[in-house]
């Protein structure tokens, strides 16, 4: 089973799709934007997993832990018997929450929404401290699900804008690093992106993602090890 | 109609003087079990013994006990209603001669049913006969039943339902239906040589198999769903052989002709799913939809099913695209 990484919204997906081609030059990676049903018809294509090395899937922004996750283990949790083990790399915002808190609140709001579809024949365990939710099969042991979290402090965009207006200081203006910083984070990247010169914020997404911007950072160290 | 059988009975049930009696009784068991119990503790009390008989009779005749009474029945019934509707159901019926349903059995199966591989419903039956808790069993109200199973020659079995039209004294009535629906139809007419339609503008009429696949499906649907009025239509898979263009038309004819009758429609098409439920977003019918999805649970030898009403469908695929058919 290749490694999944599930994430927050599509500038997170971009970022992790070019960072896996940075570090993996001639894999082959999937994106998969807000589309379940593009996951499940790749799930039924075997050609697929013999090809692609890693999978990358982001939800609309808002309903990664509230529909997408307990979505993705309704769908396909216990449903090869090839693939008994899964591992999911979740990279989630922790919009300054303290992050064992997190990981408590996404275990209470996924068992409901499990429950509350009659989905009873699995264990859901939380591990807090190793920022892991874990769920096992009660009607065969071997299958299990494993999603481990990987928070970025703030926000992702937050991220890229506190980098930018560092690394390229000289290059931004004083009154357009003023907008910038009283901008919503999102409008601040289409902002940067001018400023930079470069055609888009995909565009200076995935140079944070060349040129390493990250590479001092937890978060940054934990996904970059598993992709 | 089952739900409103579900609640009648529930309500008949709840009603009934020896069933409130025996919850009466019941009731005011537990109440004396409860005080008893605090008897025993304070039993070397005269005075609290005394009390506490003095309170039981108070108790039985007070009109609070009236009303704890009455709280505790509805709060059984709406119990009962959860239970029934959330509950598993083993539903087997009986037909009369004219294909219409009259005895109906519903019955509840514990969870455990579901991990069984069920291939001999009679085995299986017997297997689990203890296991069942009948909860409708009898002859009812006659339920017109029609199904459309056969995927082969559409417009042999459309023919074959017109003359069923026919003997049902029904042909004024669809046909009036058939061109509400469909406006360039002037007459169905059938003739030694088959169905022939005459369509508006064109003197000639066209023989039926002549005609395209959805127009055959779309009539196919409206002389079964005249056929079951106030009654069931089961179809199994009617986009099959379909062009997409008339997986639109013939979704919406089924979700017009389920005003007149309850339809259960088997697919593995997301194309007339996602119709189905656009057409009933438009029209703002999507409350009286409901998609069952069935999962097989690989190497348990079990399927679970995860039920949606047409609201909870549509938010699913507007914000994630959730492929409502499964893998």
């Amino acid at each position: 089973m290749v490694p999944q990484l599930l994430c927050e919204g599509i500038h997170d997906g971009i970022f992790l799709e070019e960072l896996f081609k940075v570090k993996n030059p001639g894999l082959y990676s999937h994106r998969i934007d807000n589309d379940i049903s593009k996951f499940a018809r790749i799930f039924r294509n075997p050609n697929y997993w013999s090809k692609c090395s890693v999978i990358i899937q982001n939800d609309n922004g808002h309903d990664l832990i509230s529909k997408f996750l307990p979505r993705i283990i309704q769908e396909f949790f216990m449903r090869d018997k090839n693939r008994k083990v899964i591992n999911f790399y979740v990279l989630k915002d922790s919009d300054g929450e303290d992050t064992e808190k997190l990981i408590n609140s996404f275990h209470k709001s996924i068992s409901e929404s499990l429950n509350s579809k009659r989905y009873p024949e699995f264990n859901l365990d939380k591990f807090p401290q190793n920022k892991k939710i874990i769920m096992n099969s009660l009607m065969d042991d071997r299958y299990k699900f494993c999603f481990q979290f990987i928070f970025v402090p703030i926000s992702f965009e937050e991220k890229i804008r506190e980098k930018a207006l560092a690394i390229y200081s000289t290059k931004i203006s004083n009154s357009r690093r003023d907008a910038i910083i009283d901008s919503d984070p999102h409008d601040a990247l289409n902002l940067i992106a001018n400023e930079l010169e470069l055609d888009s914020k995909e565009n200076l997404i995935r140079n944070s993602a060349k040129e390493f911007w990250f590479k001092e950072e937890e978060w940054y160290k934990q996904i970059y090890s598993v992709i | 109609m089952a739900s409103s059988y579900f609640d009648e009975k529930i309500d008949q049930y709840f009603t009934a003087p020896e069933v409130i009696n025996r919850i009466k009784r019941r009731y005011l068991e537990t109440s004396r079990h409860f005080l008893g119990k605090n008897q025993q503790i304070i039993s070397d009390n005269v005075f609290f013994e005394k009390r506490i008989q003095s309170n039981l009779r108070e108790f039985d005749e007070s009109e609070l006990l009236e009303n704890a009474i009455a709280y505790n029945i509805s709060h059984k019934s709406e119990e009962l209603v959860t239970d029934i509707y959330q509950s598993e159901k083993l539903i087997m019926y009986l037909m009369d001669k004219d294909h219409k349903i009259n005895n109906l059995n519903i019955l509840i199966c514990p969870p455990v049913i579901e991990k069984y591989d069920v291939t001999n419903i009679n085995g299986f039956l017997d297997y689990h006969n203890g296991d069942f808790f009948p909860i409708l069993s009898g002859n009812v109200p006659s339920i017109p039943l029609e199904t459309d199973f056969d995927k082969r020659d559409a417009a042999a079995i459309v023919s074959k339902l017109h003359d069923k039209i026919i003997e049902n004294n029904l042909i004024g009535e669809t046909l009036d239906q058939v061109t509400e629906m469909i406006p360039y139809i002037c007459d169905i007419r059938k003739t030694d040589s088959g169905i022939y339609i005459s369509l508006d503008g064109n003197q000639k009429q066209l023989p039926l198999s002549s005609m395209g696949d959805g127009f055959i499906s779309m009539l196919k649907i409206l002389f079964l769903s005249a056929l079951a009025k106030e009654g069931v239509v089961v179809l199994e898979e009617p986009e099959v052989s379909l062009h997409p263009g008339y997986i639109e038309v013939v979704a919406k004819s089924i979700l017009d002709c389920s005003k007149n009758a309850q339809f259960f429609i088997s697919t593995h098409s997301k194309d007339f799913l996602d119709s189905i439920l656009e057409n009933a977003k438009l029209d703002n019918r999507l409350d009286e939809i409901q998609v069952i999805k069935l999962y097989k649970i690989v190497g348990m030898h079990s399927s679970k099913a995860e039920i949606w009403d047409g609201l909870e469908a549509v938010n699913e695929i507007e914000s994630i695209n959730t492929d409502l058919r499964g893998l």
